[in-house]
């Protein structure tokens, strides 16, 4: 399932009429719902002006929080920078951002970030942008990294006709496996671990692929080596 | 057969544990975590008003954590503190460390308070200090904040002066500190309200003390 009709796909077709050149977008949206407790959440459109958390999560107008002082309840976002997370918290009377920190930090195509929706219920965000396109590799470094697909895909990671993420790394077997895995993760659940075999992706003893709950969704890659593992995915208008 | 890392720590909050050697240290708002700090000075024993999850109260100053209203909670005389403090994050790797296997975690130091009914409550922010010599997801940490008066650069300086109640550091408290995927957890709920220490003299002191002050008495009689 990929770039699924909740990118509500306008085509827009800018003209330059003096030179005839013609450039297509796919300019779309993307509906996302955050589940009461942590989401990991990507954001693979290019939004304006900008990717940061005051751009795609705007909470002037308090919509990330229940309440305000003491007794408020403020979502807070989790962004992974070297190895490292930084929060930022919602607070609607910091302007222009709503964010306490200002919302800068950013979710660009490829990277994802942890939502903390500390209600009991349901918030919700609307991303909007142009899809990226071309051939655009997302490196993967040794280490954690959170990450999502740089274009709007859900379902199997690897089949879905526009990634070739198939090069996971392992060494070694059994207890003494060193090998590539990813963590998703479910609002409620909590994660689930597939590690790359021989076989390719394991989830527990099955091989089965990771798959994406929604194009919004994120994981956690874990690269155990000293090299870089690239997932590359080409997206073009077709 | 799916194999699920539960994550029911992450969702309790940031009671738990949580990511690559880091803790939260936000204190009042936004966390369940939640202490007061006192001056030292002995004053009238006073209330505070808290409001809380839209209740609205009082207290005496220094209850538990959480801080509503709690039978038989400690009575703190001194003032909360305020704008003129730091408080500083200390931490050992391993479980149940005395305060004397602790350190001061480099970048965990912090100046703002809350004002107003937040008085006592330090302002970290959104801060997540790391912890130097975490390497995977069940390392445990022990953990005490320290307290001092900003007219001393370092608590080590404000401990080394002598001075009664310009320093004090909370009971310490251990917990698990993840790792990579592991989001950073609160402070411990062991971690509780604390005063700053006042400096009681030396048995010997005292001695010397009593010694001085019966001679001179003697001399007084024998010019009598």
């Amino acid at each position: 399932m990929l770039l699924s009709a909740l990118l509500g796909a306008l085509g827009s077709v800018s003209v330059i009429a003096q030179t005839n050149v013609y450039s297509l977008n796919a300019v779309g949206y993307i509906n996302v719902t955050l589940l009461p407790g942590y989401n990991i959440i990507s954001a693979p459109l290019i939004a304006s002006p900008d990717n940061t958390i005051k751009t795609l999560l705007n909470n002037t107008n308090a919509q990330y929080q229940s309440g305000s002082g003491r007794s408020g309840q403020y979502a807070l976002v989790y962004s992974y920078v070297n190895g490292q997370y930084v929060t930022d918290q919602a607070d609607y009377q910091n302007t222009p951002s709503g964010w306490l920190n200002g919302g800068t930090n950013t979710i660009n195509p490829g990277q994802a970030v942890f939502f903390y929706n500390p209600t009991a219920t349901n918030m919700y965000a609307t991303f909007v942008g142009t899809v990226p396109t071309g051939s655009i590799t997302n490196a993967l470094a040794p280490g954690y990294s959170l990450v999502g697909s740089v274009v709007p895909v859900s379902g199997d990671i690897l089949t879905n006709s526009i990634s070739l993420f198939t090069n996971g790394q392992v060494t070694g077997s059994g207890r003494s496996v060193t090998a590539d895995e990813i963590y998703t993760y479910a609002a409620g659940v909590g994660y689930s671990t597939y590690q790359y075999s021989a076989s390719g992706w394991v989830l527990g003893t099955t091989v089965t692929d990771p798959t994406l709950a929604n194009v919004y969704s994120g994981f956690f890659f874990y690269n155990p080596f000293s090299t870089t593992n690239n997932w590359v995915e080409n997206y073009s208008v077709q | 057969m799916k194999k699920t890392i539960t994550a029911v720590a992450l969702l309790a909050g940031s009671v738990t544990a949580f990511a690559q050697g880091q803790v939260a240290m936000n204190d009042y708002t936004g966390s369940p975590f939640s202490i007061e700090i006192f001056q030292a000075s002995s004053v009238a024993a006073s209330t505070v008003s808290v409001t809380y999850g839209g209740y609205t109260g009082f207290e005496q100053q220094g209850a538990t954590v959480n801080d509503l209203p709690v039978a038989g909670s400690t009575t703190y005389t001194g003032a909360p503190l305020s704008t003129g403090y730091n408080i500083e994050l200390l931490a050992g790797v391993g479980s149940g460390l005395t305060l004397s296997q602790l350190s001061e975690v480099s970048g965990s130091e912090y100046s703002a308070w809350f004002s107003g009914s937040g008085g006592g409550y330090w302002n970290a922010g959104t801060a997540n200090p790391t912890i130097p010599g975490v390497t995977s997801s069940t390392t445990a940490v022990t953990l005490a904040i320290a307290a001092w008066s900003s007219t001393y650069s370092t608590l080590a300086a404000a401990e080394a002066s002598g001075v009664s109640g310009v320093w004090g550091i909370s009971p310490t408290a251990s917990e698990t500190i993840g790792y990579g995927t592991v989001l950073p957890p609160s402070l411990p709920s062991g971690i509780t309200s604390f005063s700053l220490a006042t400096t009681v003299p030396e048995p010997s002191t005292i001695a010397l003390g009593v010694i001085g002050a019966s001679a001179f008495l003697m001399r007084l009689r024998r010019k009598h």
